[in-house]
């Protein structure tokens, strides 16, 4: 296990993400026994769907790790404390991460049962804007050098880009046109690739639910505390900066006294 | 164990679609820590050596 700084006021977190590290792992091996041994095959799709018990929660992970990003945006618009920007960007980060996972497994999953690994369906449409506006907000923050500045149009694209979310949840459930199955909160009869869950298979996508959203949130815990240590080392690099001003300056300084 | 002669080669891409990037990730979260430490030993001792 990776040793995390426990220092000042990062240590108790770093605890609780050491702890959670040490949970994940029989977890992560408890939902991999679920998903490919304990839920049986699906009546029309077979052994493919199980696929979904994978990407289901790792598209959920985004939008959760999004609307942190969102609040922590606001709260830095608000307190202009620099922990939410650091709350933010790592949220983003890790977001864009389970984003892109949740794409890609959707793709490989419609292979087989949509004959196709794309369409531009509007579920699929909106996921890929999704993930191009967040991009942007990696490529808006790479490209401002003052923090203060930095933060402060972070934060208003943090927010103004947390509109896309219920743009992609919304959109299997309010346009006709989608092919894409709703699992939750709806019905859509257009959908290619719906599916039935049996009692074990809802049991099996409440643990890698579970298990999905613990490792996402420990990514999430792991980048905050990174992003502090680099905070400190850009204070310690500042430090050495100003000493060594101070020693070539005072035989300097001396020279123009004598 | 699911049945691989059924789309089996999906079900594994699919599988290492997730775990691949995950674990790619924790990998590089573990480095940028470990280059992080070294960094700020070196600069610590370039401190107290200035002192």
């Amino acid at each position: 296990m990776t040793p995390i700084d426990s220092r000042g006021a990062s240590s108790r977190l770093a605890s609780v993400t050491r702890a959670l590290g040490v949970a994940l792992i029989p977890a992560s091996l408890l939902a991999l026994f679920m998903a490919l041994v304990y839920a049986p095959a699906e009546a029309t799709m077979g052994e493919v769907y199980r696929i979904f018990f994978f990407h289901l929660p790792a598209n959920i992970a985004s939008f959760i790790l999004f609307f942190v990003a969102f609040v922590a945006g606001i709260a830095y618009l608000r307190t202009q404390n620099p922990k939410w920007d650091t709350w933010s960007a790592s949220s983003i980060e890790v977001g864009i991460l389970a984003s892109f996972i949740g794409t890609v497994t959707g793709a490989i999953w419609a292979r087989p049962v949509w004959n196709t690994w794309w369409t531009w369906d509007p579920r699929l449409t909106t996921v890929t804007i999704l993930l191009l506006t967040y991009l942007g907000y990696v490529m808006l923050r790479g490209a401002m050098d003052d923090p203060a500045r930095r933060a402060r149009y972070s934060a208003i694209y943090a927010i103004l880009a947390f509109a896309n979310v219920p743009l992609v949840y919304f959109s299997t459930r309010l346009l006709d046109r989608t092919i894409h199955p709703v699992v939750f909160g709806g019905e859509n009869p257009n959908a290619e690739g719906d599916m039935a869950l049996t009692a074990p298979m809802n049991y099996t996508l409440l643990v890698c639910m579970v298990v999905g959203l613990a490792l996402f949130t420990y990514f999430l815990f792991r980048r905050v505390l990174l992003a502090r240590r680099e905070a400190d080392a850009a204070v310690l690099r500042a430090q050495l900066l100003d000493a060594e001003e101070v020693t070539h300056r005072a035989p300097l300084v001396e020279a123009r006294d004598a | 164990m699911p049945d691989w002669s059924d789309n089996g080669f999906y079900l594994i891409l699919g599988l290492l679609a997730f775990w691949v990037p995950v674990l790619g990730y924790g990998w590089s979260l573990r480095s940028r820590a470990a280059r992080l430490t070294e960094e700020e030993a070196l600069l610590r001792e370039e401190l107290g050596q200035g002192r």
